[in-house]
């Protein structure tokens, strides 16, 4: 009984940079801004020429996937999410202009609730597949919402709505999957220096 | 617990994306009914869809273009001419304009498009206007274009 | 206990709404502008050929004995056939025979609204049969734009549009008395990218077709592409000028996404240095404990 009520406070309540946001540790921030950085810094580099809609998921959603599977705790996908989308506004990443920041925070903020309902378990490959898909469809659903707000004709949107969806389902699903065999392996490896 | 999660996320997953292709194909159907998605058709094959919205932008895609020349594109209208270019038709001897219920139906030759617009209403449609002919609106909703060879 | 707590959620609440306020004041600012679709503001991927074939397959790039009426299936790596921007990527595509002349052509695509996946797609086929035995030169100038508004074939062709020389079958028939030029004034001056990228004659036409977005209108009053209603676009003032000048800006933009990427790399390495520092010194630690 000790033992469960010890494990239902926050680690490391007893100091303030332990609990940042979202009684987040401080350190755990960090490295959540380190993966928001590195999805940012993914889109730059990984310019892929392969002109498949919903390609980027593949690295976009891993490694959201993969940061929500090392930190997993409530409010790290949308941290990533808001760092992410804070950079791409900056450095102005597509289109959309700083709309585009929502296109980083929405996902990240269904990864969080989606953990939840899936008991955080981000290094079951079914979990990584099922999540990485949905968030990786909700980037898509965020797109066109953005595309009605900026006035872009509906037929652009709702032709080729199928065959999108298709192909970011894929490749978020493949995201998730990447993100769930690294999280298997690393998990053990990171948990003892990442608790603190 | 989880299992039975997992099953109920890849129901949910293929919900998506059948209700995705659902979705287009009754957007499709819908507004190629009411006007507000209309089939440009050239040898009986849909080769593009219109819509109010594209002719907003194609009137700026024309302005723009046109700049220097004097162009005619006035506020969301677009010449019938640039709008059938756009949509990607290439050899046609006249082109078929059918309206929206009883409307009249229209069959132009190249040489008589000249001075006619594509006009979007507030709707979600657009109309045809003949703008030589003091703006007379010729079809009020648009639902269909046909280019004979 | 609960004090630390509610500093967590205060942190958590003041990060929050400075997120909030970092993408609503630019949001503010850009809705100012009226701009909604970013085009130069944003950092794009690049548009660029991926192959031009013909109907058999083989590629045409420097292509023997091509038929007299080729249909050439260009493939790009972006939407190149988004409705909007046709009528403009139309005027990108140029066929010049060996005297320079420019050809008529007849381009066409799959709308996208109609089969998403030929969106990369444009087939160029000459309006009439080409002569046989002649060297034809292929251009699609620089401005091509994708459906995004901001990628264009000029980032993966530094400005300069793609040529594309092929010769047609057969023998040459006819003897054309050629016209008085000086030498290398001719469409192969393009082809070995020697800075003009005008597969032209005339050194007239060198600024039209550097603009990218023109026909060379002084070349042929046919014109250049399907369109039979349009007119050849006058040339705007100093075309050159104001592509060089949206050129440098991509390159800026490109120069700025090396440096992030640069910096993101550094950043990374540190964090790792860190990690493994700390890594290292909590074994230290534990050892020490034992």
């Amino acid at each position: 009984m000790e033992e469960l009520k010890s494990r239902e406070i926050p680690t490391g309540m007893e100091n303030p940079a332990d609990s940042f946001i979202f009684n987040i540790g401080l350190a755990d921030v960090i490295r959540l801004t380190m993966f928001g950085t590195l999805i940012s810094v993914s889109r730059f580099v990984f310019q892929m020429p392969i002109g498949v809609p919903g390609h980027t998921s593949v690295y976009w959603m891993g490694l959201l996937m993969l940061g929500k599977g090392l930190i997993p705790k409530f409010g790290a996908g949308t941290i990533m999410g808001i760092v992410s989308g804070i950079l791409a506004i900056v450095f102005g990443l597509g289109k959309e202009g700083p709309l585009m920041a929502f296109k980083c925070i929405i996902p990240g903020v269904l990864l969080d609730i989606l953990a939840f309902l899936f008991f955080n378990k981000l290094e079951s490959i079914w979990v990584g597949v099922i999540i990485g898909a949905l968030i990786s469809w909700s980037k898509l659903l965020t797109s066109i919402v953005l595309g009605i707000i900026l006035d872009i004709p509906m037929v652009f949107l709702a032709m080729g709505f199928g065959y999108a969806t298709l192909l970011h389902v894929v490749f978020g699903a493949a995201g998730g999957v990447l993100a769930a065999v690294l999280i298997k392996r690393l998990k053990p490896r990171l948990s003892a220096s990442w608790q603190n | 617990m989880i299992n039975r999660r997992i099953v109920i996320g890849i129901l949910l997953l293929t919900l998506v994306i059948g209700g995705a292709f659902l979705f287009e194909k009754v957007t499709r159907v819908q507004g190629s009914q009411n006007g507000k998605l209309v089939p440009v058709v050239q040898n009986d094959k849909t080769i593009a869809y219109l819509d109010a919205g594209v002719i907003r932008q194609l009137s700026c895609e024309e302005r723009e273009l046109k700049q220097g020349q004097g162009g005619s594109g006035s506020d969301n209208a677009v010449s019938l001419s640039f709008a059938l270019g756009s949509a990607g038709i290439v050899d046609y001897e006249y082109v078929e304009v059918t309206g929206l219920g009883d409307s009249e139906e229209f069959k132009l030759k190249q040489e008589e498009m000249e001075g006619i617009t594509l006009s979007s209403n507030s709707n979600g449609t657009f109309s045809m206007v003949n703008k030589s002919g003091g703006n007379r609106v010729m079809v009020k909703e648009v639902t269909r274009f046909y280019a004979a060879d | 206990m609960m004090r630390f707590r509610n500093t967590g959620q205060k942190a958590g609440m003041f990060v929050l709404l400075l997120s909030i306020l970092l993408v609503v004041l630019p949001l503010a600012a850009y809705g100012e502008g009226g701009d909604g679709t970013g085009n130069s503001r944003g950092v794009f991927k690049p548009l660029g050929l991926v192959s031009a074939t013909l109907t058999d397959g083989t590629s045409i790039m420097d292509a023997e004995n091509v038929p007299l009426q080729p249909e050439i299936t260009m493939h790009f790596d972006k939407n190149v056939v988004y409705l909007i921007y046709w009528e403009r990527n139309k005027r990108c595509f140029h066929l010049y025979d060996e005297d320079g002349q420019e050809q008529e052509l007849k381009l066409s695509k799959i709308d996208d609204t109609v089969d998403f996946s030929k969106r990369q797609y444009i087939w160029v086929e000459p309006a009439k049969v080409l002569a046989p035995g002649t060297s034809y030169t292929l251009y699609i100038a620089p401005g091509l734009l994708a459906k995004n508004g901001g990628s264009t074939l000029s980032m993966t062709t530094n400005n300069q549009g793609v040529t594309i020389k092929f010769r047609t079958a057969g023998e040459k028939t006819v003897q054309i008395a050629p016209p008085a030029l000086p030498e290398g004034n001719t469409p192969s001056v393009a082809a070995a990218g020697s800075g003009s990228t005008v597969p032209g004659a005339n050194p007239a036409t060198d600024n039209v077709s550097l603009n990218g977005d023109s026909p060379a209108a002084s070349k042929s009053d046919t014109g250049t592409t399907a369109n039979q209603n349009e007119t050849a676009p006058t040339v705007p003032a100093a075309p050159g000028e104001v592509d060089e000048a949206k050129f440098a800006a991509l390159q800026r933009g490109r120069m700025m996404q090396n440096y992030v990427a640069i910096s993101a790399v550094i950043l990374l390495a540190g964090w790792v240095a860190v990690e493994v520092f700390r890594r290292k010194r909590q074994i230290a630690r534990g050892a020490k404990d034992d």
